[in-house]
């Protein structure tokens, strides 16, 4: 079985999801989310996607229902969401790997983790990989991605630059 | 009755003859939100930049904590709905960059920037260019940097306005959170939105605005407990209430 590639949701918009979904008791239908959200289904699609990979929304036959830990998230201060994102975060594949990769301490170069990628994904979907897992590695702070010299760092200000 | 921070009296604007604000009189109070709301072309947006002291007055007099304004407010800073931030500086150097401008020590202003930005929950994108964040992300560093500031008043013109439905709701509500945060000094905010639903779920009091000229409807005390809920039965009558002064 191939380990599910990350969706494109950015971490504001997934924890606005979560916000909504919260709004309603049980479970609902997802065209009747949408609706309210004004978001087209398809939009909806890798936020919610992500809210299940994370463990916090159940989604079956077009209806979803936040899990425990769905509305446990919807309830958190900044703090414990962010505490809550991370302990989920990090045991996603990519996010995994990536931090294998710095457990030694060294800078790793985004080549590096696109070749890691390779053969499953490679070309524009390797690219937003990578973006997505920069994105919600730092939200998590779980490591440091800097574009200047393209390179993932330990968390922390190891080599503040 | 507390001391009011700001206060507007009889403000008016003209460009170019044509006269853009007429006669505005209002305060604003320690520890309040109060939002500006009205047609577009009633002058909200400009009202705030006179209240900032980025553009002066035609008539009338604008007191910020009772003295009278002549030039830069220095108890405001502004968040705008642009973002406005500098592409080529990361978001720490964006947050910290008006601190600079006042002369406070590197170390100090970055050490601070951090901070603010992890209140916003935004400390691991420290490092990060404004390309590399979403829109939501981009607006959260634009409230730490005018927080950065200590502003005594927050001014904030249509900041969620080029944000979608769920970056914009969670966004509302960390700005009013971080009013009431002991680890935010600021208290104090102006809100100027096209949006009544966004006025009434976010504000203590609502300015109402007629257009052409600009001109002031009335101020609706919105005194609904906290926290409120987008869309809930008992925001509805100031809801209904600011449509019916607008229109």
């Amino acid at each position: 079985m191939k380990p599910a590639l990350l969706p494109h949701a950015t971490v504001g918009r997934l924890l606005g999801l979560i916000d909504a979904m919260a709004e309603t008791p049980g479970p609902d239908d997802l065209y009747r989310l949408a609706e309210r959200l004004r978001l087209h289904l398809d939009a909806l699609h890798p936020l919610v996607e992500a809210a299940r990979l994370l463990g916090w929304a159940k989604v079956a036959k077009g209806d979803y229902d936040l899990t425990a830990e769905g509305r446990r998230v919807a309830d958190a201060t900044v703090a414990e969401r962010k505490a809550l994102f991370r302990e989920r975060v990090r045991e996603l594949p990519l996010i995994a790997s990536i931090l294998r990769t710095l457990a030694g301490g060294a800078p790793v170069s985004r080549e590096t983790v696109l070749a890691g990628l390779l053969p499953r994904v490679a070309g524009p979907e390797a690219e937003r990989q990578v973006d997505t897992a920069v994105d919600w590695g730092r939200s998590a702070e779980l490591f440091d991605y800097d574009a200047d010299d393209a390179c993932f760092r330990p968390a922390g200000g190891g080599g503040r630059r | 009755m507390p001391e009011p921070l700001v206060s507007l009296i009889g403000v008016g604007k003209r460009y170019d003859g044509a006269e853009v604000l007429q006669e505005v009189t209002f305060d604003v109070l320690p520890g309040e939100i109060l939002a500006l709301v009205g047609p577009s072309g009633c002058g909200k947006s400009t009202l705030l930049r006179i209240i900032a002291g980025l553009i002066p007055a035609s008539s009338g007099e604008v007191r910020s904590e009772g003295r009278r304004l002549t030039g830069l407010n220095p108890a405001t800073a502004l968040v705008f709905q642009s973002f406005a931030l500098l592409p080529w500086l990361k978001a720490a150097e964006n947050v910290a960059l008006p601190l600079e401008a006042r002369g406070v020590p590197a170390v100090e202003r970055l050490r601070k920037a951090e901070r603010l930005l992890d209140l916003m929950g935004l400390r691991g994108h420290a490092r990060a260019y404004p390309r590399e964040l979403s829109g939501g992300m981009r607006q959260r560093v634009g409230v730490a940097r005018a927080l950065c500031q200590d502003p005594r008043v927050l001014l904030l013109d249509e900041p969620f306005s080029a944000l979608d439905v769920l970056t914009a709701q969670t966004l509302r509500d960390q700005v009013v959170d971080l009013l009431h945060d002991p680890a935010v000094s600021t208290r104090t905010a102006v809100l100027v939105t096209h949006s009544v639903e966004e006025a009434v779920y976010m504000a203590d009091r609502v300015v109402a605005m007629h257009s052409n000229p600009g001109r002031l409807a009335e101020v609706v005390a919105i005194d609904a407990p906290r926290p409120r809920r987008w869309g809930s039965p008992e925001l509805v009558p100031f809801v209904d209430r600011l449509y019916a002064l607008m229109t």
